[in-house]
């Protein structure tokens, strides 16, 4: 799960399949790792356990840092879990400081399938930033 | 037949019967649902791309299927009412007329049936669920296709021969407890006009049609069951002698008869129809077997078998498999065993086509376990996501998003799902009855032994699938 923050938030599968519409499209709607506009440019590590993600409560371990590698600290992080399929209630919780520009959070997976985690942190000085996470084939219980 | 005096008829109850048969009704009713769909488009094309947070794919996929195979099973085919497609059609008729006849070879279901297989699978393979974009095209694309066809082809011909949806609810309908009837039939004995077909034209100008009649070619006097009937209630405006209702019936007495039927002919002789049973009945398990746990393991061991990693050619297996393969062996055995154990003189064949139709009911009834489950579960989503657009719009009149609000809890749920495949399962067991009784009233044990041996075996896997563990991914063969 190392290193996910980097992927798009569609499947390489889907994404050979749908490329040539997506490439259309992306003139006017993003899909990938969602940053919001004018949000600065960091680097999220994101590491969730158990392996492999299973129903129930995980850990979800972030680290945020500059380009230059710089920690950030002091930001405000909440984490939120959607399904990929309708009609499922979000699960959501709040990341706390645990080191320099480290946070830990649990989130309770409810449902097993195919999940999107988003990452929003309010960074001092009011910045805001946000990713997001596939996390694929959470497994029954 | 005279009409039974304690029949329910639903143009008889008080406002609500009167709104019916009020000429403009069905505009009406289309109205919200053409709106609806618009909203659906646009959030779906420039809304959020997570499925949960999108009004496309929840409305599409949560809501809207839930309550059609609600209302079918309480009701009839009031979604082909307040049928949205049809409302655009109907403005684009005043600006131009169609000009040709729909072929000849193609009036069947054979292209419609194609169609909702077709669906069934790009469902699958792209994951419509799961991308508001895509649902979005699909809900625009529907509206082009209506527009493209209707606006060469004269009458309904997109409702009758080409649509996917229209098919489902022709087909669940035969279950559904309300038909478009006639009241009297010694009124239309001596009714010279035919108006409820034929409709009424401008004695002045032959060319300006007043009222239409039945575009689906259902003669009323002739019509027998929900098969083909939008519940337009064309027919109930044009019969000058309001001897058309919506008339409560036993449901899914009309599979268990073989009359020629106005518009349709015989259902023993029309294997389309029986394909179109074959594939709603087998396509629900099919359907269903998409979001469950087990799926993704045997879709890896067959990705293996066939050495790709392509999720295409896998997926038509398993189609291929569920539609065809599945079907031509339970139903083949169960033809040529109640065949040769009750020494009926019909073919294989016919048997088949004969006795496809006593699966509907049981089919319907894992449409019903599956569309529902997903409906009662997030049967409050609509609240959140409706406040989420609003805010996102600028516009938070309902307020913040309650996300917390989803829907019923399993624990209800799931009963009612039992109680759907039972009740459908009971419903094919009384259909095969009663057609192995016409089929050979002496031996009919033996014939509807095999069927009833078919229904079960069904029931079985409907419910090993609908208990087992949810398990909704799009991401079977990301291991290749």
């Amino acid at each position: 799960m190392y290193l996910r923050s980097f992927l798009p938030s569609v499947s390489h599968g889907r994404l050979k399949r749908v490329a040539p519409v997506l490439a259309l499209c992306s003139l006017f709607w993003g899909s990938g790792c969602r940053t919001r506009p004018g949000s600065p440019e960091l680097v999220m590590h994101c590491e969730i356990t158990p392996q492999p993600v299973r129903v129930g409560p995980a850990s979800i371990a972030l680290t945020l840092a500059t380009q230059s590698g710089a920690p950030v600290s002091g930001a405000s992080v909440k984490i939120e879990g959607d399904m990929t399929h309708p009609g499922m209630g979000p699960v959501f919780a709040q990341a706390e400081a645990a080191g320099p520009g480290k946070y830990a959070g649990t989130l309770d997976f409810t449902m097993p399938g195919d999940w999107v985690v988003s990452v929003q942190a309010s960074l001092p000085g009011g910045a805001r930033f946000e990713r997001r996470i596939n996390v694929r084939g959470v497994a029954p219980r | 037949m005279a009409s039974d005096p304690g029949e329910f008829d639903l143009l008889r109850v008080p406002v609500l019967g009167a709104f019916l048969r009020w000429r403009h009704a069905r505009t009406i009713s289309q109205i919200p649902l053409f709106l609806v769909s618009l909203v659906m488009v646009v959030h779906g094309l420039f809304g959020p791309d997570l499925a949960p947070k999108n009004l496309a794919t929840t409305l599409t996929w949560v809501h809207f299927r839930g309550a059609l195979v609600l209302v079918l099973l309480a009701a009839g085919n009031l979604f082909c009412l307040s049928c949205p497609f049809m409302f655009v059609r109907q403005g684009a008729r005043k600006l131009f007329r169609p000009r040709f006849e729909w072929p000849r070879p193609l009036r069947n279901k054979w292209v419609a049936v194609a169609l909702f297989a077709g669906i069934l699978f790009v469902y699958e393979l792209f994951d419509l669920w799961s991308d508001p974009w895509w649902t979005a095209c699909l809900i625009a694309g529907y509206f082009a296709a209506v527009l493209l066809v209707d606006g060469l082809f004269k009458h309904a011909v997109f409702c009758k021969f080409v649509c996917p949806i229209g098919q489902f609810n022709f087909i669940a309908a035969t279950v559904s407890p309300l038909e478009v009837k006639v009241r009297q039939p010694s009124v239309c004995g001596a009714c010279k006009t035919t108006d409820c077909i034929r409709g009424r034209r401008d004695p002045h100008n032959g060319l300006t049609i007043l009222q239409r009649g039945c575009e689906l070619a259902l003669f009323q006097p002739r019509k027998t069951g929900n098969m083909d009937c939008t519940f337009c209630l064309e027919c109930v405006n044009a019969c000058p002698h309001d001897n058309i209702g919506i008339l409560s019936r036993p449901p899914a007495e009309e599979l268990t008869i073989d009359p020629r039927r106005s518009g349709i002919g015989f259902f023993s002789r029309r294997a389309d129809l029986a394909a179109l049973s074959i594939v709603f009945t087998f396509g629900a398990l099919l359907n269903a077997f998409g979001m469950v746990s087990p799926v993704y393991s045997f879709e890896r061991w067959l990705g293996g078998l066939m050495r790709t990693g392509r999720e295409a050619p896998v997926l038509a297996v398993i189609f291929g498999i569920f539609l065809v393969a599945a079907p031509v062996a339970l139903l083949g055995l169960a033809a040529w065993i109640s065949r040769a154990w009750a020494g009926l003189r019909a073919g294989v064949g016919q048997l088949v086509i004969r006795y496809a139709y006593s699966l509907v009911p049981l089919g319907f009834g894992m449409w019903l376990a599956h569309y529902s489950f997903h409906f009662f579960t997030g049967l409050y989503t609509i609240v959140p996501l409706t406040q989420n657009a609003l805010a996102s719009i600028g516009w938070p009149i309902l307020g913040e998003p309650r996300w917390t609000m989803v829907g019923l809890p399993l624990r209800y749920v799931q009963p009612l799902e039992m109680g759907f495949l039972l009740l459908g399962f009971a419903g094919s067991l009384v259909v095969a009855h009663r057609l192995a009784e016409g089929e050979s009233p002496e031996q009919h044990l033996r014939v509807f032994a095999p069927w009833a041996a078919v229904c079960a075996i069904l029931l079985v896997a409907s419910v090993w699938l609908m208990w087992q563990p949810m398990d909704m991914r799009a991401t079977f063969l990301e291991f290749s």
